[in-house]
């Protein structure tokens, strides 16, 4: 089922996606004592690779000159199924989750193609790393949304959100603080944020999701800039919708709840950044595999 | 609160079975007496509320304080301060402690309670710490 009315809503998250980012950096410059970039750093970034060329070397084939327009394409499609507080999604229908969750599987799946496409033996290093870790990952999610649909009796993100509601946190509170831990791990690892990975880094040896896009300039990078900071706004809004579970007849309070969310999960991530050293790289499965221990126990829990 | 510090004593297994500083080890397992202890608190009626008083008392002066008092003091006169090669790796401990979950949510499922709903968390996690606690035996005997 298409909502018309909802569309607004996700080009609201569309246009402020890559503030988000915008908040989490300045929340680490704040912690820092730093006065930090500029709010909206990242859309001058786009807009000025936007006005750019790209490159491109000769070893590569047409997935290096695909794989930025899908990657910024599938989380911005994906996006259409994620509801906006009590509002519903753009795009639902029963059996969305999985649909969902595998439009961000190909938009990984042509990153790691791209990057094995230059020949780089460090892409090819990151691309191996990225897919271990996604494929770590990606179980813990569904068994999330396992425990959720278990939980409310919903298949679909709409009414699954719907049904998350104050009463509930009431009833199943110790399984939903389960589920928002495990949520954050996965937003952490799936935007390769600091314990996981760091955004930041140059070292080719250490880095993971960002030796993969060395290669790409332009207006290239600018999609794939934009389609990670589409990516940030999902997870984020998945997690903001589980901790704020404002549903009310008013959809301003709750559109103002759920970007109250929003603010909070970005700054979580932002105070993470902050606090926390980069994991070893032999530390972050051992960190998954815990979040998939939290995960088992939460949706044993909805067992019981 | 009960199903509470139930998921908490089972979350801490899980840190227990995936940390590699014995210290940090023992501060765990301090964690779990302690949440032990408050579990004759919580499920305790209030005509007996002297008594589980008492019991949380000692049980937690015991798990919580003694134990890993003298662990910690092994440790030193041992001089071993991290576990470097464990028998069974730390994401193999937590692999084997997730299916160690599945078969105590089984098994209490099928055992006979009486009481309410609450025995079966109660029952799980009694079966959890048992069986971590006989994991982590064997992978140390192994060394």
């Amino acid at each position: 089922m298409i909502h018309y009315t909802s569309i607004c809503y996700w080009l609201f998250a569309l246009i402020t996606s890559p503030l988000l980012v915008g908040v989490i950096n300045r929340t680490k410059a704040i912690a820092a004592g730093r006065n930090g970039q500029p709010l909206l750093q990242l859309y001058y970034d786009i807009a000025k690779l936007l006005r750019k060329d790209a490159l491109y070397s000769r070893t590569t084939t047409w997935v290096f000159r695909t794989a930025p327009v899908i990657v910024l394409a599938c989380p911005a499609l994906a996006l259409l199924f994620i509801p906006w507080g009590g509002a519903p999604a753009t795009l639902t229908f029963t059996g969305d989750l999985v649909p969902a969750i595998y439009l961000l599987g190909t938009a990984r799946f042509f990153t790691i193609l791209a990057a094995l496409d230059t020949g780089s033996a460090f892409e090819g290093m990151g691309a191996s790393r990225e897919a271990f870790f996604a494929a770590l990952t990606e179980p813990i999610l569904f068994m999330v949304l396992a425990t959720l649909v278990r939980l409310t009796g919903a298949l679909s993100f709409t009414t699954l959100y719907v049904s998350i509601s104050p009463n509930l946190w009431v009833t199943a509170g110790e399984v939903l603080i389960l589920e928002t831990v495990t949520l954050f791990v996965v937003l952490l690892t799936e935007n390769s944020r600091i314990p996981i990975d760091d955004p930041t880094t140059h070292l080719e040896l250490t880095m993971i999701h960002e030796v993969m896009v060395l290669d790409h300039s332009g207006v290239d990078f600018a999609y794939i800039l934009y389609g990670s900071a589409v990516k940030m706004w999902l997870f984020s809004a998945l997690l903001a919708g589980l901790i704020v579970p404002v549903r009310t007849a008013n959809v301003w309070l709750n559109g103002v709840a759920f970007l109250g969310g929003m603010f909070c999960v970005a700054v979580m991530v932002g105070v993470v950044e902050s606090v926390m050293a980069r994991l070893r790289l032999n530390r972050v499965p051992q960190m998954l595999v815990g979040a998939a221990a939290i995960a088992a126990m939460s949706i044993f829990l909805t067992l019981k | 609160m009960m199903d509470l510090i139930l998921v908490l004593l089972a979350l801490t297994g899980f840190v227990f079975l995936g940390s590699s500083r014995l210290q940090f080890g023992i501060r765990t397992l301090a964690l779990q007496g302690i949440l032990l202890g408050l579990i004759p608190l919580v499920s305790g009626s209030d005509t007996h509320m002297l008594r589980a008083v008492v019991v949380a008392c000692v049980s937690i002066g015991i798990k919580g304080w003694v134990f890993p008092h003298f662990l910690t003091r092994a440790m030193r006169k041992a001089k071993v301060w991290r576990e470097d090669n464990p028998f069974v790796g730390f994401n193999t401990s937590m692999l084997i402690g997730i299916v160690c979950l599945g078969i105590a949510f089984w098994v209490a499922s099928h055992l006979p309670m009486f009481g309410n709903q609450q025995s079966l968390l109660t029952v799980v996690v009694s079966f959890l710490i048992s069986s971590w606690g006989c994991l982590s035996s064997s992978a140390g005997a192994k060394r």
